[in-house]
């Protein structure tokens, strides 16, 4: 008697979670609009556009305050940062058949 | 925070010291109060949820073991059994920030998310977290990531710095995202609040007054908007630092 009572209690969890998952699957459909997740995947591309080119002028001017040759590092680590950001696109973007690491 | 006729929408971002002069000579503001309230409430809840250890859970057991397992399917999922380790640390994180977007929704409260020092704070822990991880786990092979395997040598030295840009950006987006997203939300909050005022002030209570009803309604929605933007980046804030942890372990 003690064995079976908590299989059938599996039985009837598993059971319950079949169903479950059922309507939380129509539910995650409903919801993942292709509106939605196009407005997300913009603002998720632009921060990281912007952040990379943020750290690249950071840097720059800190090297150019340190040896005093601005504008000459900034310059540099700027277009350094735009392409560090065009990268982070990049891996976002990357289609999964392409491993390049 | 009308002044005038004018609508202060970065008033509320202000800090201000709490309990008096003990608060204003430890500079004990109103963002460290809210930091406190959410990390003493997460437990408590937990605690008070999982007090009975029933079999068949009430209502408020399964709701925290629904948590529970929500983070922990997305730790395990996206770090594999190796990054067990740091599940509490991505819980944390998680309910932290989770309990923080909230707490800023209700009256005369703040988000304390809302200021780039404390996502930025938080961002910074999750990258020397990755950084002493993959060291330990990888050695000096760590720094060979930053070299593209199969690029030729030539490239190094534009490649490099482009791919250490890359990396040293995590935090700043980590943390921007965070940052803007909740502060973006408290001010169109604060401006459609604001517009009911100027237009009862501006236009008469008599005509005022009906059509300021307007942006309430709005506002009503944004809330909506705001509980689903705070739960949402909350979970971005600790998938990221997931993938970021696996990496470490990784490679």
């Amino acid at each position: 008697m003690k064995k079976k009572e908590p299989d059938q209690f599996d039985k009837k969890l598993r059971n319950f979670e079949s169903r479950l998952n059922v309507s939380k699957k129509q539910h995650h459909l409903h919801m993942s609009e292709d509106d939605n997740e196009l407005w997300r995947f913009v603002l998720r591309a632009g921060v990281e556009l912007f952040s990379a080119f943020l750290v690249g002028i950071i840097i720059g001017y800190g090297l150019d305050y340190w040896l005093s040759t601005r504008p000459l590092f900034m310059i540099i680590f700027s277009i350094l940062g735009m392409s560090a950001g065009v990268l982070n696109v990049w891996r976002i973007v990357k289609p999964s058949d392409i491993s390049s690491k | 925070m009308v002044a005038g006729h004018k609508i202060d929408a970065l008033g509320q971002f202000e800090l201000h010291p709490v309990f008096g002069a003990l608060g204003e000579s430890i500079k004990f503001t109103q963002s460290e109060l809210m930091m406190v309230v959410a990390a003493v409430i997460v437990p408590v809840a937990i605690y008070f949820g999982m007090r009975h250890k029933a079999i068949v859970p009430g209502r408020y057991q399964a709701a925290t073991e629904m948590c529970y397992e929500f983070v922990h399917g997305m730790a395990i999922g996206t770090m594999g059994t190796k990054g067990k380790g740091f599940f509490p640390f991505i819980f944390t994180l998680f309910f932290f920030i989770l309990t923080g977007n909230y707490l800023g929704l209700l009256p005369f409260s703040f988000a304390f998310t809302s200021h780039i020092v404390v996502t930025a704070t938080l961002a910074l822990m999750v990258f020397f977290l990755a950084i002493i991880v993959s060291l330990k786990n990888q050695g000096l092979k760590f720094f060979a990531h930053f070299m593209p395997a199969g690029a030729p040598i030539a490239m190094a030295p534009l490649l490099v710095p482009i791919e250490i840009l890359s990396y040293l950006s995590r935090p700043i987006s980590l943390s921007i995202r965070l940052f803007a997203n909740m502060v973006a939300g408290h001010v169109m909050l604060e401006m459609f609040a604001g517009f009911t005022i100027l237009l009862a002030t501006g236009l008469g209570l008599a005509l005022g007054g009906p059509l300021g009803v307007l942006p309430i309604v709005l506002n009503v929605a944004l809330i909506a908007l705001e509980l689903l933007v705070g739960a949402l980046q909350a979970y971005v804030f600790a998938i990221l630092t997931c993938m970021y942890l696996q990496e470490a372990i990784e490679h």
